[in-house]
Parts: structure tokens; sequence; C-alpha cells
């Protein structure tokens, strides 16, 4: 998994991230898992209420847009097993 | 030994600059949290090395960090900041409901009666205490829940909760201001509020005696005399002597009354400072000269202050970028929308650029050590 820029920062790593589970591999599943390993991440992805995405977030597998991929659907075997990277973005904005 | 501590806020992180009691040189540390808006940082005046700060962005939100050590090592917290109750709607800027929606934290107030707990004023307007410094965060329910709110209504800088106020004498009494919105009190440690905006006059109101609507962009006060208060509004520089139960304009002489910090001297609360600005359409001071007004007698009578500071400036300076050391004479310092820190160690009557070329600087609050 990789975070963006200010998301590192907070987390305190350069690198991209393993985020482990036992569980059927959704993206709620891979970001209540993260939350878990580091909790200071907690709201910055998703509403901390709702757990709905934020507006200026995105969700790519590799290259493909996954922002509107149903949270609670099984990702692609390429992303659950780490062959592909799940990408968290901040998008773009501004002049 | 005397040691003054500056905490920076910028648009692009925190930088933390100290100096001794002599406030000549400064050592500067930062960027902390690069490349992160941080909105406020403040100390407890109980165990000053427990900071805590403001930390967000328009792309992941409200981060909530504290320091055990003055700065040294962060620890972010709880950044949950949940409405009590059913969601309602305040008035939107075209008049219609809107319902109350967390944006961020403008300000945290550490209590002086207590070292774990600290209070926090946020956008959409409402007040969070935290007893475990900043690990759990409950809404302060009396202040939001009063009837008054559904009137509430944003202006240009949002609707934002900046200024929060103790008593040092009193722990029944706490001070809030919202921007677009006016002055609140509480008598009974926060259970219940009430507005106090009698007295102030803006012109874009249609009826003078409503309660609700008034843009205070900062109020301060002294220790010495905590019912003394000092209010720069939108416009109008505002005082009231019985804890804002009634206002009365001290604007005098001043070259423009629009403005937004204010600052009251902690040893002599008839000596204030204000920053003037041109106006709310002119976000810069008057003929481009960054100036700072001191009132020695209470208000009225105003004298510009200008010795060290820029010719030409059309820096503003924000609600929460200026503040006042305790030592006596006190010192002033002033951080600027172009990132320079103006600093003052005799009460304003003359001025060193601290600093130059740091981000936009969202606010500057200073903790004094003396030994």
């Amino acid at each position: 998994m990789a975070l963006p820029g200010h998301l590192k920062v907070l987390a305190n790593t350069s690198e991209n991230l393993v985020v482990s589970t036992d569980q059927i591999p959704t993206i709620t599943e891979i970001l209540n898992r993260l939350e878990v390993d580091l909790p200071q991440l907690k709201g910055t992805i998703r509403d901390i209420n709702s757990k709905k995405r934020r507006p200026f977030i995105r969700y790519f597998f590799e290259d493909e847009d996954f922002s509107d991929f149903d949270q609670d659907a099984t990702v692609p075997d390429d992303i659950a097993f780490g062959i592909k990277t799940f990408y968290i973005v901040g998008s773009m904005s501004g002049g | 030994m005397t040691q003054i501590r500056l905490l920076v806020g910028t648009s692009k992180g925190a930088f933390i600059l100290t100096s001794d009691g002599t406030r000549i040189n400064y050592r500067v540390d930062g960027p902390l949290f690069g490349g992160w808006e941080i909105y406020h940082i403040s100390g407890s005046a109980i165990n000053p090395d427990r900071l805590y700060a403001s930390q967000s962005t328009g792309w992941h939100g409200q981060i909530v960090q504290t320091s055990r050590n003055g700065g040294k090592d962060w620890e972010a917290v709880n950044n949950e900041f949940k409405y009590s109750g059913e969601i309602t709607d305040h008035m939107w800027f075209d008049g219609s409901p809107h319902p109350w929606e967390f944006a961020r934290v403008w300000r945290f107030q550490p209590s002086p009666f207590d070292e774990e707990t600290v209070y926090a004023g946020v956008e959409d307007a409402a007040l969070f205490k935290s007893k475990d410094a900043g690990n759990s965060w409950d809404e302060v329910t009396g202040f939001r829940h009063q009837t008054s709110s559904k009137y509430f209504q944003p202006g240009a800088g949002g609707m934002c909760l900046h200024t929060i106020l103790f008593d040092q004498t009193d722990k029944n009494k706490i001070i809030v201001a919202i921007s677009a919105v006016g002055a609140f009190r509480s008598d009974d440690e926060g259970e219940s509020f009430k507005a106090i905006n009698n007295g102030l006059n803006s012109q874009f109101m249609s009826d003078p005696d409503k309660q609700i609507g008034h843009c205070v962009h900062k109020i301060s006060n002294s220790p010495l005399k905590p019912n003394v208060l000092y209010m720069q509004k939108h416009w109008d520089v505002m005082k009231s002597d019985d804890y804002g139960d009634s206002w009365y304009e001290i604007s005098g002489n001043l070259p423009t009354d629009f403005g937004f910090p204010i600052c009251v001297n902690p040893h002599n609360p008839q000596m204030a400072f204000v920053v003037p600005i041109t106006s709310d359409r002119e976000h810069y001071p008057p003929k481009g000269k960054l100036r700072v007004y001191r009132t020695k007698v209470g208000g009225n009578e105003w004298e510009c202050l200008d010795n060290g500071l820029p010719g030409t400036s059309y820096a503003n300076v924000l609600r929460d970028s200026m503040t006042v050391d305790n030592l006596d004479p006190c010192g002033i310092y002033m951080g600027t929308t172009t990132g320079e820190i103006f600093a003052s160690a005799d009460e304003g009557d003359s001025w060193t650029q601290i600093i130059s070329g740091l981000p936009r600087i969202l606010s500057l609050e200073v903790q004094t050590f003396i030994q």
C-alpha cells in the first residue's frame, strides 16, 4: 500500500506499507487494519464518523481508479496478495 | 534564567523559536509537520512543556498533536470531534438551513486549572473539552445547544470559534467568541452560555438590538482585570468593563477600526494593542504601512508604533498572530501573512524583525519562562 506524502509524514515512513489481515480483503477491511496499525491515520483517508472516502482522496489499484469500487467487495487477487500496489492518492486540486 | 518560546503555526508547518530574556537572538526549530496547515499551537500554563497543535489539510482533515517535552517529540491523539445529540441546522450563507459539520480546530486553550484539561474551539462553531490531554473529546453542550445557535451563520472566514478566555480567579467563567456570530459567556463552568453582545453595532444588521450576527474577530484581556475585555470587531474596537455584559466603542483616533488581532498588556489592563487594516475589502494596512497602534489609557487615544517596522508592507496580521509575553516591560510579537515575525521588547516602542521567509503565519503564541 502506498500513502500520499502528507500521510507518510504523519505515519513517519517513506516506504510503502504491507497490511496483513486474515479477513476477506475488502477496501474497508484493509483500511480498518491500516488504522489499527497506524491509529494516527484515523480520519485522514475516510471520514472519521461516516467512514466514507474523504472528498479529495482517490483509491488506485496500480493505475486503475477504484475510488468508486464497492468498499465491501473483495479486492482483486493482485492487490490482495500484494502483487500490485493499492495507492491512496491525494487528488490534485488548486491552481 | 528567563526564556521566551514562540509557537508559530503556518500554512506549511510549525516552527518553534526560543530566546533568552533579552529577546534579541532566536533559535529556530522546524518546520514540524511539514506541508500541513498548523492553525494553532498552545501550551499549558500549568506545565508549559505540554503543547497542543492543530494540524490539518483539506485532503486529510484534522489531526491533533500533543507534546510532553516542549515540542521535541509529538504524539497524534484523538481527532474525533463528534457533535453531541441530534445533528441540527444552523443558517447557511444564503439563509437556508445547513447541518453542523466539523471542519477544523481553530484554537486549543489549555485549562489554567488542570494540566490534563484542554478546550478546543472548532469550525462549525462549537466548544469541545478533553479531560485527558486530548485522548478523548466531548462537546461542551451548554454552548451550542442554546436556542440561538440555529441562527448562527458563517462569514467569509468560516464559522469558527476562535476565542476562549478563562478567569484565573473564577473557574466558572468562560468567554468564547465566534466569527460572524458574536461573543458568549458561561458563569457556570460551561454548563450554560449566554450571548454578551449588548452595545455592539454592526452596520450590515437590520436590527441593531439583535444579539446574533456580530463579526467578532478577537477578544483579549489582562489576568489582572479579567472583567475588562477588549474586542477587535470586523469594524470597531470595543471594550467592556463587566465581562461583556455591555460594550462601548474605543476606536477613537485609529486610522481605521477594521482589523483582526487585539492584545492587552498583562501587567497593565489600560494598555492594549491593535493592527489597523484598511478595510474588509482591502486586507492590507493603510497606505501599505504595517503599524501597531497602542493605547495607554484604555482606548480612544491611540499612538502609532512604527519604530523598526517596515517602510512598505502589504502584509496582514491574522486574528491569532499577535501575542504578548509576561515579562515587564511586556514583549509583543506579530506574525504576518507574508511570513515575517516582528518583536518588541519594550511594549511596542521599538520593533525588530526576528525572522522572515516563513510560510503564511496563521497563529503565534508566546510562552514565558521566568526562573
